[in-house]
């Protein structure tokens, strides 16, 4: 998606304007990369994205009706996008990125690091949903927070954006739940 | 156009997707170099928010959903009138009336208004020095996509069409 009078011209001056070193910070005196403060806050937003394009395929595999799988399929490829982003950022940082979960034991594991269920065990469609969601309002938690922590202008922006993208995932997850589709006026930041 | 798989194989999501907004990175980059304070960011913000309220109330004949998104943004008011009176500032006042868009279905009015916001917000963020504002501003510009997603399906569209929620100036 583009805006009004923006051209590729545009688009690429700002990325070379972004990743120059100046927008990176000074350059490191030695040879080790430097991994700065924003590295700190994308990591765990790198592997928590990762995780959820995991968890989207695992459920649209698991089957059930089309449309659950339908917006399983469309919402992994989302969570895909996001975490090719910061696996790029961090590399721009510096930073090594984090891998995605390679096993349900381990996506599991990674969920209960975001204080979520399960999900090799949620039995259904619905249960899997509910998982999902659950995974939803963490990620959008953890974006909220990295408002906070974040120093890079144009980091913040795509950080907006993927936040505003898990907020209209949420909305779809309540949808397909039943569940009333706004039900605060904020994002929670926990 | 914007190739964005072009611009992210060569390693520059980052400035891409803040490119992608419905104003231009100079725009916004124009905004960084301001020497407004949060105050004043916060009040424009403010403004627009008081606007939307207004032209919520004012919509003739408006679905149910459009009575949740006014609570919504009532509440939104309040926060940003708390947090411009937190910084010592002075909030500013709702507008004494606001013309309605003419010849608009109300849900296509409340579509404008949810991408502006949603731009807003994303033009104004990385300017802000607060990093508690900077909290609050994004609790809010989360809900204001769900809003967005909201009234997208109420018109026959997709939740969350895009990985990326980038907004538009339209009111």
């Amino acid at each position: 998606m583009t805006g009004p009078g923006l051209t590729r011209r545009d688009a690429l001056a700002a990325a070379a304007a972004a990743l120059a070193p100046a927008a990176l910070g000074p350059a490191p005196a030695a040879a080790e990369p430097q991994v700065s403060g924003d590295a700190d806050v994308l990591i765990p937003l790198r592997r928590a994205e990762a995780a959820a394009e995991v968890a989207y395929r695992t459920v649209a595999m698991a089957g059930g009706p089309g449309d659950v799988v339908g917006l399983a399929n469309g919402f992994a490829a989302h969570e895909r996008e996001h975490a090719m982003v910061l696996a790029t950022a961090l590399e721009a940082l510096g930073a090594d990125k984090p891998q995605p979960p390679r096993s349900a034991a381990e996506l599991d594991r990674t969920l209960a690091l975001l204080g979520v269920r399960p999900l090799s065990q949620a039995a259904g469609p619905r249960a899997r949903l509910e998982v999902l969601l659950e995974l939803e309002q963490a990620l959008i938690a953890r974006w909220v927070r990295a408002h906070r922590a974040l120093q890079d202008p144009n980091l913040m922006r795509t950080a907006t954006q993927v936040l505003a993208c898990q907020g209209q995932h949420a909305v779809a997850l309540r949808a397909s739940l039943g569940q009333e589709l706004l039900p605060s006026s904020v994002a929670a930041d926990r | 156009m914007v190739d964005r798989r072009a611009l992210l194989g060569a390693g520059l999501a980052g400035a891409l997707l803040a490119g992608c907004g419905g104003s231009g990175p100079a725009d916004r980059d124009a905004a960084l170099r301001d020497d407004r304070d949060d105050r004043a960011r916060l009040n424009d913000l403010l403004a627009l928010e008081h606007r939307i309220v207004a032209l919520y109330a004012g919509l003739p004949g408006a679905p149910a959903l459009v009575g949740r998104l006014l609570e919504h943004e009532r509440d939104h008011v309040d926060r940003l009138q708390a947090a411009v009176r937190a910084l010592r500032g002075r909030p500013v006042r709702a507008p004494a009336r606001v013309d309605l868009p003419g010849e608009l279905a109300p849900l296509e009015v409340v579509r404008r208004a949810e991408l502006t916001a949603v731009d807003a917000y994303l033009g104004t963020l990385p300017a802000i020095q607060d990093a508690g504002v900077r909290g609050l501003l994004a609790g809010i510009v989360a809900v204001e996509a769900e809003h967005l997603a909201a009234t997208d399906h109420a018109l026959g569209g997709r939740f969350a069409p895009d990985a990326f929620v980038t907004g538009a100036r339209r009111l």
